[in-house]
Parts: structure tokens; C-alpha cells; sequence
């Protein structure tokens, strides 16, 4: 018993100690302690972008430039193979210019009569890691005035580690439905925020700062799976094409005697750009870039080339672009995810602030906007944003993970550039206004809010009914847009100039909606739909194939996106400027409308007004595929031909899918010709004939399916180098074609005289083929490049001539030039004489007799 | 010793004489020729020079009266039958204020004006931006006149003329730089002719200059 006793306190001991332990360990173990969240707050993430029917979704819209002198074009690489979520690796792009060299005669004053072509550089722009960053950070709470200017990213180490203030909004623009400084608790051990832009527990607290940076600013170096020597140095532009901006506005220039856009408007409001040549290109990075084209329209210019010269994150943007970095520190095979983060066109204009007060104005959208998904649970502890084992779990929640549903983060924003030198400062690249809209719905919230930020006031609203703003209502119902904004003016009653930027896009009920904003502010002027008479507001539609559903509603848009431009009015219009009388709108569901903005009944249920809805035979529907062409009759043109076409009828030419079939965007496509003015209604289309034959059924429609290979049809995919343009009575369009092994199949330029084949002799003739490239000057023909030509862009040079730029494998490029009958530099009245310059009588020639 | 025959000597000083006489006579005859031309040849230059110096100072005076006259904008028609009987007045360049010719004064310049007594100088200002008419075969005599067409201007020619051309895209974006017609494209374009006279001669000399104006 003794022995037993001498035990019983050792083991005592023994047993308290084990108590003990268990007693100190207790905390740590996720048994035991409780963690509460709040489900409402739980944070959203942005959903990387999927393959729509293993598709990739990132073609840009093709432009054509006619008559300019530097041409600049996007290469986007090639999209990864997606993960098991279906999420997409980020697809990489290049970026090309092609800028023209010439020799130059001048008279005894030194001014240019004429140019010659000698030739045409295309490069790369150069980047540098140092290349300026800007973002737009405007502070939640501060209600007036706005923070209207940016400031440049001060993300040195330094900074970084002693704390920038520059970021102290972060958390609160970021992260979505807003910060939550202490979400997951437990009682009163802890608290630990709901996301954190700079990691919480690491001992680096702006390690996504840094790697957000240089994921904006350095060269990406995403490899080319085809062209394993080649890297891409950017992420790509999704549905944003570079877009050039030129010394002045010639449209409004030409017309300045009603515009008011003379020298002096130059020289006294737009000084800043004589002689210069900047293309503006946002990416899927999130940042708008930039680039300084350098000797442009110098003669025997010796290095023409581009640079970067800033960037800048826009506000709608600033939302998401960081999560690229923590997505990335997220995925196991910690690679970058392809974010549609600053995925729409930018435009630039001149406009007014108020009469004669010009100003260069760029507006530009988010593209198809950012879906989102709840953050993944584990993403806590992957981060290091909390010690394991706290975080919360699906439990708490209710909702897919894995995907987004109608959840968006999608915004429009407005730079003023007017000021803007090479060398950018926060005081010249002014951030006029942005607008984001942010919606998704949980099991837990249905959160609607819509963020305004303009020089007047930085405001939030709820964004599940019309918002109690009016003047900034109309966004809360905005979808996406991936649809180029457009930007012109009207006159009203008494004469005065109105300016607008009209945006198309989705709303959250899947029908095709415009906003007509004020370029000022961004408020909304008016905002409305498309009615077709017979059924009414127009809605995406779905594709089927045999009642296989092929693509939602959304999905079509985004592969075929909308069109909207602006056509100078006929010559029987009551105006005689560049406003906006004559819009003309091609939807992805092959609807077409004409819009007289400058009517007072715009915007009712017959203006924009419905003309015809083009389909298939299977009721699939004619989307544009490329920005379309429109020009009208004339009399020259007409002369001695037997056609039903009349003088002052409106033509539109564009390049179209023609049949949808499997898992391909669309198994045929085409090029259309369509006499507006005489055609109404529903139309089908007749089925598309092989590339050397127009079918002209109907003489007032002209279909011809782009095909280069006869007989069985095993074409992998068609591409067209830019879309159709009227040339004095002829159209012209290229495309180049890929076999199923992805090989080149042809490469195929066409001249058609429209006209001349609605001639009832002519319907339905086949289209011959020109030798020689200089033998295509006939009334119809098309031309196949040899083999080992491989055409990848085409264009109109500053003479007229149509240049087609061809790029070997191992990246060489070459061109072939043709003319097309323009003499644009004769002809345009500028040459030798820029209107920067002071006035004056100036010789041009001078000769004895 | 025989004695000289004094008798039966030839006279040899008469032909030299006469030959030096004829000798001297060419030469002074050429002399006269070389002088002569000369003159002419100089006067020939002088007078050109006056002339050119007239015409130009005529092209000047033009350029003047372009920069500080109202120039009407409206585009002209060529007819070679007005009823003027002179083609070349309908695309005369007009005075927007006066309605008459803007060359009007400079049509006939008396010499002592431009310096130059005895020479007359006639300057015409002709607007390039001027139309043919479709139904007219132009002569050749037209085509020597003519000067060169610019169609455009500031703006205000007749609507119907305005914009890009026929069967040609009218997309309005500023990558596109079609020649937008009688939109007021640019500046103006005139065609000065000063044509100089002297009273004494047949000779004339004539300046064509082609000058853009741009007007604040």
C-alpha cells in the first residue's frame, strides 16, 4: 500500500501536468475555440475568365486606319490549356507599329507638296521598368471635391516598407462587399480582417503591392507556345484595340468654321499635342498604357519607333488589378490567371466644356467587366492572412465557388488629356470621372452599389432600383459593354453644340442597352433600349444547333461584340457636319438601326430606328465580326448600270459569321453588302457561297462566304487583317485563313465594285482571280498572296495606297502596296501646312511664263 | 644709162587704199553690228528685268488684297461663254463686301504705280475652288487658262457638295482622312497671274503663283 501511496503523488503530479498541457494547447486547436464571421461581409473575388465552348475569349476588334501615317496593331498569343475549374492562364499580346517613311517636295517657302512612300518600319514599343504608374484613388468618404488628380505609385522598397500612405483607401476601393477590419473572431482572442491587399501575418506586409506593381510595369514574358523563341510582353486587350491619338481632330478641324476647331482652338487649348502621336491601349493588366510614337511624318525619318511613357490604373480598374497578384500567390502552381479587369475600348475626342472651352477627352470601359466568386475558404491560410486553421468554411456560406453567376464589377472612366505632355504629372493626366458598378448575390447578400466619382462629388449609391441620383441612375442597370464608345455632338434648338459619349451594352436583363452621357461629368443625358416593332426591346439571344444549346446570351457578345458608328450625314441630310445625325447600330444578334441622336424624339421606341434583323436559315443570327463600313450612292457610281440601287442610298459592308455549328464561335463566315435604305424587316440570309462567288439573290443584299480552299472544307479558322472600307466605289477586304493543322491556307485580298454587281447581268458571277497583285484594279476581282506570304494586317496609307503587312515565321515583316485610286495627300488641303502653324498666305508654286 | 620709165610704172596705192578702205569699213561695220546688238541685247535685258520686277511687285499687290479683303468662300463655276466674253472672269476670286472681283484694281496697273513708267501690268486672282460642268468639253484654249482646282474651302459652299466622296466610307473617326470634299477641308487656294507690259514693245512677262491663305 505504501508503494502504492509513494505512486499516487507522482502520478498526481503526472496527470495535472497532462491537464495542464491540454489546458495551454486548448486554444490553438480549432476544436476548441470558436471563430464567427459575418456572412454578409464575406469578401468577393474576381472569377478568372473561362473558355466559352473552348473557345478563347480575347480577339480585339479589328480597326481599319485609312490615310493615316502610323498604324498600330495588336498580336494576341495563345490561350493556355484551363485548369479543372475551367479557369483560363493569363493569354499574353504584343503590340506593333507600323509607321511610314517618305520623301518630301517643297516649295520655295519650305512648305510640303508631296510626298513619296519609301517605305514602312514596324517594331515593338520599348518599355522600361521605370516607366511612370499612375492610379486613380479616389477616397472613400471624401464628398467634394473629388481627388482629381492622380497620383504616381510610389511602390519603392522604401515606401513600402516605412508605409505609404498613398494606399491607406486601398482596402476600402478593393475589397468587395467592403473592408472588414475584424470579421473572422473569436471571442476576444482575436479579430482578423475579412481581406487583406497587404498580407496580414507576413513579415512583408506589401508583398502584393510589389508584385502588383511590377505585374503592371515589367515586361510579363508569357511564352509563345507556337513561336517558342518569341515572349509576350503584355497581358492581353481583351475587346480593346490600341487606339491612336492624333495632333488634331481633322473631322472637326475641316468643318471649323461651324465647329469653332480652328488654329487658335489649337495652338491656344491643344498645344500640347501639335506633332505628336500617342496610341492609348488598355490591357487585361488593369492599367491604360501610353506609347509616344516618335518620327512620325518626318521626312527620311532614320529610327521611327514607339515608346511607353506612362500608364495609369482608372478607378473602375483599381478594384480589381491587384487580385491578379493574389490569385496568383494563391494558385499551387502559382501562375497568373487571365482577369477581364480593363478589357474595353478607349476612345478620344475633342469636345466642349461649355462653348469654345475644348478639351481631349478619353473615355474608356471595363470590357466585359470582372464576374465575381466568394473567395475560397482556403484562402485564408494559403495567403497567410490568418494562422491555420481559423479560417472560416463553406459552411458559413452558401453559393458556388467555383462560379460567378450575374456577379459584376463593371465601370466607364473618363481621362482629360488636354494638358497632357509627354513627361505625364498628376496635373495634366486628370481623371475626369468614373462610374463603377458592383452587384452580386449570396445566400447571404444581395449587394447592388454603384461608386460616381467626378469633379464634384465622390458618392455611392444603391444600385437595386434607378438610384436616388437620376443623373447617374441609368449605370445601376449596366451589365457590360464591350462596345467601342462613341463620342460626338448635336445641336439643339438654339444652335448650341451638345456633347455626348453614347455606351452599348448589356443590362443585368440581358437586352441591349444604351447610356448617352455627358463627356463633363458623366452624367446621364438619357439612356434607353432597342425596339424592334415585332418584339419589342431587343435581348441577346441565345445559339442553338439542333436544339444544342452553343452559347447563353452573354456569351454571344462577348465573342461577337456589338457595333455603333457615327456616318457624316447624305448629302440630302439637313446638316453639313460631323454630328450626330446618321449613328448606325449592327447588334450580335444581327439587328441593325439607324439613330438620329440630334432629333428631339432620340431615345423614344422608333429613334433608334429598327431596319433589319439579319439571320440563318436556322434563325441563327448574322453577328458582325469586325467594325462594319457604311457609304452612300452616287451618281458617278451609277452611271450606265442596269441596278436598283439609287442615288443617296446608304450602304453597309461588314465581315459576319454566317453559321454556327459544334464547339466553334461560328463554322462559316462572310462578307455582306447591304443596301440600307431599301431594305426593312426580317431577313434571312441566303446560304454563303464559296469565296470566288457573290450571292445576289436579292440584288439590294450581297453575301459571299470567305473561303479560301475549294472542295471539302477543312478550315481550322479565318481571320480578316481589318474590316471592310469603301474606296470610291469599291470595297476592299482581306483575311487569311488556317488549315486544321493551323497552317497557313491563303491569304486573300478583295476589291469589289458593289455596285457593279447589283447589275442584273452580273448577279451571282463568279469572282475572278487576278494574276498579279498590280492586276487588281478590275471591277471585281481577289487576289490569293503566294505561299510563304502570310498577310497579318492591312491598311490605308497617308497616299491612298492599300498596305498589307505580311509576317514570316520567323517574325520578319514585309508589305505590299497597292493604290487604290486616293490621292489623300494631294487632296487633303493640310499638306504642306499645319494648322498649329501661325496664319498667313503661303506659296505653293511659283513659276514664269 | 639707161633711164627709168616712170611712165610704165603701176599704180599700187589706189587698191591698197580702197582695200584698206573696205577693210576698215567691215570692220567698222561690225563694230556698228556688235554695238548695235549689244544695245539691243542689253536693252532687251533691261527691259525684261523691269518687267519681271513689275510683274512680281503685281503678285505682291495681289497677295495683299487677298489677306485683307473679305474673299467671298462660295465655290465658282467655269463658263466659257459669260457674257463677259472672258472664261477667265468666272473664277475670278470675289469680294465678299463689294461683290466685285477681288482683282477689280489690279486688272490695270499704270507703271508708275510699280515703279516702272511706260509698263502696264494686269494681275488676275483666280479661286481655285471652282467646278467644271459636266456637260462642257473643255477646249484647248480652256485648258490653257485654267489654273489648277482645289475644291474646298471654309465651309460654306452649297451643302449638297459637302462630305466624303461617293461610293467612300463616311465613317466619321479621326484614324480616317478621306478628302472630305466642299466641307471646308482647309485653307483656301488662289491662283495669282501678273502679267507686265512695256508700251514700247511687244515684249510681256507673266509670274502664275499658286498661295494658300489661311485667315486667322
Amino acid at each position: 500500500m505504501n508503494k502504492i501511496r509513494n505512486l499516487e503523488q507522482p502520478l498526481g503530479f503526472l496527470v495535472g501536468v497532462i491537464f495542464l498541457l491540454l489546458f495551454v494547447m486548448l486554444p490553438s486547436s480549432s476544436v476548441a475555440v470558436t471563430v464567427s464571421v459575418d456572412s454578409a461581409d464575406w469578401p468577393m473575388w474576381p472569377e478568372p475568365a473561362k473558355q466559352i465552348n473552348e473557345l478563347p475569349v480575347m480577339e480585339p476588334a479589328t480597326f481599319l486606319s485609312v490615310g493615316r501615317e502610323v498604324v498600330p496593331w495588336p498580336f494576341f498569343g495563345v490561350t493556355e490549356d484551363s485548369d479543372s475549374d475551367g479557369f483560363l492562364n493569363l493569354v499574353g499580346a504584343n503590340l506593333y507599329f507600323t509607321i511610314e517613311t517618305f520623301d518630301g517636295t517643297y516649295d520655295d517657302s519650305g512648305n510640303l507638296i508631296s510626298k513619296t512612300v519609301t517605305g514602312y518600319v514596324t517594331s515593338k514599343p520599348t518599355i522600361n521598368n521605370s516607366d511612370t504608374l499612375f492610379y486613380v484613388l479616389p477616397k472613400k468618404g471624401l464628398s467634394s471635391p473629388f481627388l482629381s488628380s492622380v497620383k504616381s505609385a510610389n511602390l519603392t522598397e522604401e515606401n513600402l516598407v516605412n508605409g505609404d500612405s498613398s494606399f491607406e483607401g486601398l482596402h476600402d476601393l478593393s475589397v468587395i462587399p467592403e473592408y472588414n477590419g475584424a470579421w473572422i473572431v473569436s471571442g476576444d482572442e482575436f479579430s482578423v480582417a475579412n481581406e487583406s491587399l497587404c498580407a496580414d501575418t507576413s513579415a512583408d506586409q506589401y508583398v502584393y503591392l510589389k508584385g502588383w506593381k511590377s505585374f503592371l510595369v515589367e515586361d510579363l514574358e508569357i511564352p509563345d507556345p507556337i513561336v517558342t523563341s518569341s515572349n509576350f510582353t503584355f497581358a492581353d486587350s481583351g475587346h480593346a484595340p490600341p487606339h491612336m491619338v492624333w495632333p488634331f481632330d481633322p473631322w472637326l478641324y475641316s468643318y471649323r468654321q461651324k465647329t469653332g476647331y480652328d488654329a487658335t482652338v489649337l495652338n491656344d487649348s491643344l498645344g500640347a499635342w501639335k506633332d505628336r502621336y500617342v496610341c492609348l491601349w488598355p490591357t487585361n493588366q488593369g492599367a491604360l498604357q501610353s506609347f509616344e510614337v516618335k518620327q512620325v511624318d518626318v521626312e527620311n525619318a532614320k529610327n521611327p519607333h514607339a515608346e511607353r511613357s506612362w500608364l495609369a490604373v482608372p478607378a473602375p480598374a483599381i478594384k480589381q488589378s491587384i487580385y491578379h497578384v493574389m490569385r496568383k500567390a494563391y494558385e499551387s502552381e502559382n501562375e497568373y490567371e487571365r482577369f477581364t479587369v480593363l478589357d474595353g475600348p478607349v476612345t478620344v475626342r475633342d469636345v466642349e466644356f461649355g462653348e469654345g472651352n475644348w478639351k481631349r477627352i478619353a473615355v474608356g470601359t471595363t470590357g466585359v467587366g470582372t464576374k465575381q466568386l466568394l473567395k475560397p475558404t482556403d484562402a485564408w491560410d494559403r495567403l497567410e492572412q490568418i494562422e491555420s486553421g481559423y479560417a472560416p468554411d463553406s459552411a458559413d456560406i452558401s453559393g458556388d465557388f467555383d462560379n460567378a453567376g450575374n456577379g459584376r464589377v463593371f465601370g466607364v472612366y473618363a481621362f482629360n488629356i488636354t494638358d497632357l505632355e509627354e513627361t505625364a504629372t498628376s496635373d495634366t493626366l486628370v481623371p475626369q470621372w468614373s462610374v463603377s458598378n458592383v452587384f452580386y448575390e449570396t445566400s447571404a447578400r444581395n449587394f447592388h452599389k454603384y461608386y460616381v466619382a467626378n469633379t464634384n462629388q465622390l458618392s455611392t449609391y444603391p444600385g437595386d432600383s434607378a438610384g436616388s441620383d437620376t443623373s447617374y441612375g441609368p449605370y445601376a442597370n449596366m451589365k457590360f459593354s464591350v462596345s467601342k464608345p462613341l463620342i460626338g455632338y448635336t445641336l439643339n434648338d438654339n444652335g448650341e453644340r451638345e456633347w455626348h459619349a453614347i455606351i452599348l451594352g448589356i443590362d443585368k436583363d440581358n437586352k441591349y442597352k444604351w447610356l448617352d452621357i455627358d463627356p463633363q461629368d458623366g452624367s446621364i443625358r438619357d439612356s434607353g433600349y432597342f425596339y424592334n416593332p415585332t418584339t419589342g426591346a431587343e435581348k441577346l439571344t441565345k445559339i442553338y444547333d439542333n436544339k444544342k444549346l452553343l452559347f447563353n446570351e452573354e456569351e454571344l457578345e462577348i465573342l461577337h461584340p456589338s457595333r455603333i458608328l457615327a456616318a457624316f450625314p447624305p448629302r440630302d441630310s439637313e446638316y453639313s457636319e460631323p454630328l450626330l445625325s446618321d449613328i448606325y447600330v449592327y447588334l450580335s444578334n444581327g439587328s441593325i438601326y439607324s439613330w438620329d441622336l440630334n432629333e428631339p424624339d432620340s431615345g423614344t421606341t422608333t429613334n433608334p430606328e429598327h431596319i433589319i434583323t439579319l439571320t440563318n436559315n436556322d434563325d441563327q443570327p448574322t453577328s458582325p465580326l469586325t467594325d462594319f463600313d457604311v457609304c452612300y450612292v452616287g451618281t458617278k457610281g451609277l452611271k450606265d448600270l442596269d441596278t436598283t440601287y439609287e442615288v443617296g442610298d446608304a450602304i453597309l459592308s461588314a465581315n459576319v459569321s454566317l453559321t454556327f455549328q459544334g464547339g466553334s464561335d461560328h463554322e462559316t463566315e462572310g462578307l455582306i453588302i447591304v443596301n440600307l435604305t431599301s431594305l426593312a424587316g426580317d431577313i434571312k440570309l441566303p446560304p454563303g457561297q464559296a469565296g470566288d462567288v457573290i450571292n445576289t439573290t436579292n440584288p439590294d443584299l450581297m453575301v459571299m462566304q470567305l473561303q479560301g480552299m475549294s472542295g471539302a472544307y477543312t478550315t481550322e479558322s479565318k481571320t480578316v487583317l481589318a474590316s471592310p472600307v469603301f474606296v470610291a466605289n469599291k470595297l476592299y477586304l482581306a483575311f487569311y485563313e488556317l488549315d486544321s493543322k493551323g497552317k497557313f491556307n491563303a491569304s486573300r485580298l478583295y476589291v469589289i465594285d458593289f455596285l457593279y454587281h447589283t447589275t442584273t447581268d452580273k448577279q451571282n458571277d463568279p469572282v475572278p482571280e487576278a494574276e498579279t497583285l498590280a492586276a487588281l484594279e478590275g471591277e471585281y476581282e481577289y487576289y490569293d498572296f503566294p505561299d510563304g506570304q502570310e498577310a497579318v494586317m492591312m491598311f490605308i496609307d497617308s497616299q491612298g495606297n492599300l498596305v498589307v503587312v505580311f509576317e514570316d515565321d520567323s517574325g520578319n515583316i514585309t508589305t505590299e502596296t497597292i493604290s487604290t485610286g486616293l490621292e489623300l495627300f494631294a487632296d487633303y488641303p493640310d499638306s504642306g501646312t499645319d494648322p498649329f502653324e501661325s496664319t498667313g498666305v503661303h506659296t505653293v508654286y511659283w513659276k514664269t511664263k | 644709162m639707161r633711164q627709168p620709165n616712170l611712165l610704165k610704172r603701176k599704180a599700187m596705192a589706189l587698191p591698197l587704199t580702197l582695200v584698206i578702205l573696205l577693210f576698215g569699213s567691215v570692220l567698222v561695220a561690225t563694230a556698228f553690228y556688235i554695238v548695235q546688238n549689244m544695245y539691243s541685247t542689253s536693252r532687251h535685258s533691261v527691259t525684261h528685268t523691269e518687267l519681271y520686277n513689275a510683274a512680281q511687285t503685281g503678285v505682291e499687290m495681289a497677295k495683299t488684297v487677298l489677306w485683307e479683303k473679305e474673299i467671298r468662300i462660295d465655290e465658282l463655276t467655269y463658263d466659257p461663254h459669260p457674257s463677259t466674253g472672258e472664261p477667265i472672269d468666272t473664277i475670278r476670286a470675289i469680294d465678299d463686301s463689294s461683290e466685285d472681283h477681288l482683282d477689280k484694281d489690279l486688272q490695270v496697273i499704270d507703271g508708275s504705280l510699280v515703279g516702272s513708267p511706260g509698263v502696264k501690268v494686269s494681275v488676275a486672282i483666280l479661286d481655285c475652288n471652282y467646278r467644271i460642268p459636266g456637260t462642257l468639253t473643255l477646249t484647248e484654249k480652256d485648258r490653257k487658262i485654267l489654273p489648277p482646282r482645289w475644291v474646298g474651302g471654309e465651309g460654306t459652299v452649297p451643302d449638297a457638295e459637302i462630305g466624303p466622296s461617293e461610293g467612300t466610307s463616311v465613317i466619321i473617326d479621326p484614324s480616317r482622312l478621306f478628302n472630305l470634299g466642299g466641307g471646308g477641308a482647309g485653307q483656301r487656294r488662289y491662283v495669282i497671274r501678273s502679267t507686265a507690259r512695256h508700251d514700247d514693245s511687244d515684249m510681256e512677262v507673266t509670274i502664275e503663283t499658286m498661295v494658300v491663305v489661311r485667315k486667322p
